[in-house]
């Protein structure tokens, strides 16, 4: 069931999140979402100029795909948290490459949010899977952004 | 002060002038003590005057051998060839004086009293060995061939032997015995040293016990040597034994000793003789160790093998033939033949193989499936290898190596089914990953759309509409790709211009590359006419390599304005077409050209389906072509498809 959700736009006014995915179709579904739902939304396709928008824009939050040519979301992540000055954004980790592929990527990530020191540089806020749930991710943005 | 102990050989005069000689005053002055003196002649002068002197006498000279501390043996025969004989048999620690040098110290001595002496004895001397010699020389020449035969036969035989006189004191030693224990004769003859090749201390041999004649003591070494009577010597013993100390690694010996006994029936001696087992033992050994070598072999070989007789009845049956086909070995072998446990057509196919040669050369079968029965009469499969057995080339019989194939079909169908099952997985995860995919693009296109409709914002329904209708073309796209990968199908050929084909797709291409900064050039031959092939099909491969090359040239998400794509047609030597699509872009490191015709595999995150390059592969060799790539990372990939000439 999806719903369109328009409430409480006015409490998120000013907070900019920058969405990075190589696929149109997901930044168009994700900027509708987040703009219904009082965000201001900057994109980029890919991490090399989702990292130049991070310097250029100072978004509040980045929504990271993980898997995407030239630059992928977790070569972007790194050099974020490598970054003394952008290593406080908060980033969510989006990604279609789920337990199908026998790659157990949530384990991963969850041990990273733990401060695992094999997680290193792969310090993140959120882990958000594809296909996206509207309200999941709203509600995840919210959490985060302690809104 | 010790008395100097002598014997003398020969009874006659000479022997009479020394014993008056000695008798005239008194032995004791002389510090001599004659222990004996022997003569063939019981009449002989000097025998009867020993009576009377309380002198041993012998008519055999070898008794003399036998006496202890006897020091000096006297010659007065008057016989050199005596002498000689004498030399050789005598206990190497008596010193002798032969009847040369005795005749020349007695003519000596006596020729101080010529008024005694001078005609009588000279004369008398040589007229008495004269006498002697004749009358002697008949029986002495019997005895002494009849001893020189035994000696003979002693010294000459190949079983090593030795002889013991009654005091145990070594009288023969021949040559096969020195060369079984180490020991010459020299060394050994005279003394009792006879222990000393077989122990390490003193120890009385059986020889010693018998020569001592004590029951008890006989007793106790018959049973400890486990000794048997001799079947041939009269109280004579045999034994096997085995002695550690001679050779290498011990000797086993067959020893067979017996008393020497003299005309009354006493023991005067003992003779030993052996028989040197050992090369017999050891090769028994060793020919019992290859047994059981190649018995372990057969028994635990995993084949099974089954050995057969010149008549075809079985005479081995090992486990693993056992355990192929069921029977107990001793319910088949000697029993059955084998061609009992074959079906009537696998008897004659083995049969023509043997003496054919189907399966490696005559008489050899090498690698040929047959099929036995077993106990409860089921076809079993083996496979079987084997050989006819000659002997002096005669055909002796047969063996034959069998290994169960059911086991190998077994394994075979499990690692099949293991492989399907791995593909089947591997293919529900690209495609649910793939689905996924589209499931996200559809789930955003609703929400977009939705959103758009409450918000009345047109535009953005448009833009949701796409995204919804975008996916729904890619379910279209991977359902015909899964169809034409999944299916078996003929290409459906007609004639077509491939320079015209090429010509319509860069007519569809253009449009989107130029979108993407991309230009295609095409590079034609003229006069390539129109070659067999599924329009269709051919055509979504080509759709297929542009598209690739276009993503290529800007799969780095930039649009650098520099790709090109560029389509060429050749006419290849067997005739046909060639089509060749190569672009400057990002070209494929070795993993991706690995892994390039592997289902879903993609390099284009969500836009790739993974079938692509596995479809166009798949429809090229159906048409019998060949579809090969060159690439290299940042200077660009060319692929290349080969249609061969048909003829319709």
């Amino acid at each position: 069931m999806i719903t369109v959700m328009i409430n409480d736009g006015a409490l998120n006014i000013s907070k900019k999140i920058l969405i990075v995915d190589d696929d149109p179709d997901i930044v168009l579904f994700l900027s509708t979402l987040l703009q219904d739902n009082g965000f201001s939304t900057i994109d980029a396709p890919n991490g090399q100029i989702g990292l130049e928008k991070v310097k250029s824009e100072n978004p509040d939050l980045v929504l990271l795909d993980l898997m995407m040519p030239q630059k992928s979301g977790i070569s972007m992540l790194e050099d974020l948290k490598k970054d003394n000055n952008l290593k406080m954004i908060p980033v969510i980790m989006v990604t279609g490459v789920s337990a199908e592929t026998g790659i157990d990527l949530r384990s991963f990530f969850d041990r990273s949010l733990n401060g695992d020191k094999d997680g290193g540089l792969l310090r993140h806020e959120g882990f958000l899977e594809k296909p996206l749930d509207p309200q999941k991710v709203i509600r995840m943005l919210k959490k985060v952004l302690k809104l | 002060m010790k008395k100097t102990n002598i014997a003398i050989i020969g009874g006659g005069h000479g022997c009479i002038k020394l014993l008056d000689l000695l008798f005239e005053e008194s032995q004791q002055k002389h510090n001599i003590n004659i222990l004996i003196i022997a003569d063939i002649n019981p009449q002989a002068p000097a025998i009867e005057r020993a009576l009377s002197l309380n002198i041993i006498t012998t008519a055999d000279y070898h008794d003399i051998f036998s006496i202890k501390d006897l020091d000096f043996l006297i010659d007065l025969t008057g016989d050199p060839e005596l002498s000689r004989l004498i030399e050789r048999e005598k206990p190497y620690n008596v010193k002798f004086i032969n009847s040369t040098s005795a005749r020349f110290f007695l003519n000596l001595i006596l020729s101080d009293k010529p008024d005694k002496f001078e005609d009588t004895y000279s004369k008398k001397l040589e007229k008495d060995v004269e006498d002697r010699t004749k009358e002697l020389k008949a029986s002495k020449l019997e005895t002494e061939r009849q001893k020189k035969t035994a000696e003979g036969i002693i010294y000459g035989s190949p079983a090593p032997m030795f002889v013991l006189n009654k005091d145990h004191r070594i009288i023969y030693w021949n040559k096969a015995c020195e060369k079984l224990t180490g020991f010459r004769s020299e060394e050994m003859i005279g003394t009792d040293r006879q222990w000393e090749p077989f122990y390490d201390h003193r120890k009385p041999l059986l020889a010693d016990v018998i020569i001592d004649n004590d029951a008890e003591r006989m007793d106790k070494v018959i049973s400890a040597m486990n000794l048997h009577k001799s079947s041939v010597v009269e109280d004579g013993y045999e034994s096997e034994f085995f002695v550690p100390n001679l050779g290498e690694g011990g000797a086993y010996l067959y020893i067979n000793a017996a008393p020497i006994k003299d005309e009354a029936g006493n023991i005067q001696g003992a003779i030993v003789s052996y028989q040197d087992f050992t090369e017999r033992v050891k090769m028994t050994q060793e020919i019992k160790r290859r047994e059981s070598f190649v018995q372990n072999l057969i028994q635990n070989s995993i084949d099974g093998i089954i050995a057969t007789d010149k008549k075809g009845k079985i005479t081995v049956f090992n486990r693993g033939a056992m355990e192929i086909l069921g029977y107990q070995p001793e319910e088949i072998i000697g029993r059955v033949r084998y061609r009992e446990i074959l079906s009537e057509k696998t008897a004659k196919d083995i049969r023509e193989a043997f003496y054919g040669n189907k399966f490696g050369p005559e008489g050899k079968i090498i690698n040929m499936d047959a099929d036995h029965l077993n106990k409860a009469r089921e076809i079993i499969p083996v496979r079987l290898s084997g050989t006819l057995i000659y002997e002096a080339g005669k055909e002796v019989g047969s063996v034959v190596f069998i290994q169960d194939l059911r086991e190998i079909y077994r394994l075979q169908k499990e690692k099949e089914k293991a492989e399907r099952m791995a593909a089947v997985g591997s293919t529900m995860a690209g495609l649910a990953h793939y689905i996924k995919n589209i499931l996200t693009g559809l789930q955003g296109g609703a929400y977009v759309l939705n959103s758009a409709i409450a918000k009345n914002d047109l535009e953005l329904v448009g833009k949701g509409w796409d995204m919804i209708r975008k996916n729904i073309d890619q379910i279209g796209t991977i359902v015909m790709d899964m169809l034409i990968y999944s299916r078996e199908r003929k290409p459906k050929y007609q004639l077509v211009d491939p320079n015209a084909l090429v010509k319509e797709l860069i007519d569809l291409m253009e449009e989107r590359a130029k979108l993407s900064g991309v230009k295609i050039e095409h590079d034609l031959k003229e006069g390539l006419g129109r070659v067999a092939m599924d329009e269709t099909a051919i055509h979504s491969c080509l759709l297929n390599l542009i598209t690739n090359a276009i993503d290529a040239c800007t799969l780095e998400g930039i649009v650098s304005g520099k790709g090109i794509v560029k389509i060429r047609t050749e006419r290849p030597e067997v005739g046909g077409v060639r089509f060749i699509v190569s672009d400057n872009g990002t070209g494929m490191d070795e993993d991706t050209q690995k892994r390039l015709f592997a289902d879903f595999f993609t390099t284009k995150g969500y836009r790739g389906t993974g079938l692509g390059l596995p479809v166009t592969q798949k429809i090229i060799s159906e048409h019998g072509g060949e579809l090969s790539f060159e690439s290299k990372p940042g200077q660009g990939t060319t692929f290349s498809i080969l249609l061969p000439e048909r003829v319709l």
